[in-house]
């Protein structure tokens, strides 16, 4: 309970993880159901932003206060908006072209994985000890088990 | 242009995924801490549900049949509300301190065994000792990826010693 005081970035990874697991759930099971992959992701997307914009109402209603945007947040929102579709897009083509999940799967994961490590050690200049270079092993091997 | 697409390798795309799902942790730990999360969040998934629905009229005028059913929209808009909550929790998961190194390995990793938890509980999929090594694997990752406790430090300022707890 003291190193989740500390790092209370771990109590939110929990609910990430919450999120993603209803999420991709509801999409396999979704996909049983005849619905054109891209429209479904378009659902989705919109569904989200109709969230989102929910809670910026009940945000500013309770707060009171002004909604101040920054610049930056346009252009952060046109990259990762753009960042989206594109691996929204690339998945249904992925399994279009007949991606065989048993491969595709790890690929993407662990590709995710060390890229995400590589540009945190490169240009956020993020350390890592060697017990966690260790856990990053271990996580990429049980990736790939998992997926196989 | 869906032919061309279609004829395409899917090992690009699966490069493509890497990029783009890489790219999106990189600008979300970037993004600015005064930044509400939840305007941002509107805005990237409405430019990424303007950019997939126009991908979906031109998918249909190409003269692809478009299928739909009522489950099939109630289940993309369960799977759009888990991406809300994981959307806004990846921002105040960075804010919190996160590094991006560990931040994503440790979601990526957690998701695979989730996903093969609900996977054989719910939709009654299969469970193998593969899987079961792959889990014990990631879950211990996960545990070694978990930051150190931080040493406590204790400066006597009446000799200026620091001594650690």
């Amino acid at each position: 309970m003291k190193l989740l005081g500390q790092h209370n970035w771990i109590i939110h990874t929990c609910f990430v993880v919450l999120g993603y697991t209803a999420a991709f759930a509801a999409m396999k099971i979704g996909m049983g159901h005849e619905t054109t992959p891209f429209l479904y992701a378009c659902i989705m997307s919109a569904s989200t932003c109709v969230a989102h914009l929910v809670s910026v109402v009940i945000f500013k209603i309770k707060s009171r206060s002004a909604l101040t945007i920054q610049s930056s947040c346009f252009i952060a929102a046109l990259l990762i908006g753009v960042a989206l579709f594109l691996n929204n897009a690339a998945s249904v083509l992925m399994f279009f072209a007949d991606a065989p999940i048993s491969l595709a799967m790890p690929i993407s994961n662990t590709g995710i994985v060390v890229a995400s490590v590589i540009v945190g050690v490169f240009f956020l200049r993020e350390r890592m000890t060697r017990k966690q270079v260790f856990g990053l092993g271990l996580s990429v091997l049980g990736i790939v088990l998992l997926n196989v | 242009m869906f032919e061309y697409l279609f004829s395409l390798h899917w090992l690009i795309f699966c490069t493509m995924v890497v990029v783009a799902s890489s790219a999106y942790g990189f600008i979300m730990r970037l993004v600015h801490p005064k930044t509400n999360s939840f305007v941002l969040g509107a805005m990237f998934a409405a430019i990424s549900g303007l950019c997939l629905g126009l991908l979906t009229f031109f998918y249909g005028a190409a003269g692809y049949d478009i299928e739909y059913s009522k489950a099939g929209i109630l289940l993309a808009v369960t799977s759009g509300l888990g991406f809300y909550i994981a959307d806004f929790q990846t921002l105040a998961m960075f804010r919190a301190g996160a590094p991006l190194g560990l931040g994503i390995s440790a979601i990526r990793a957690s998701v695979s065994c989730t996903g093969v938890i609900v996977g054989f509980l719910m939709l009654h999929e299969s469970f193998d000792l593969l899987k079961f090594i792959g889990i014990v694997s990631a879950s211990t990752g996960i545990f070694y990826l978990m930051p150190e406790k931080e040493k406590k430090v204790e400066i006597d300022y009446d000799d200026n010693q620091t001594r650690q707890l």
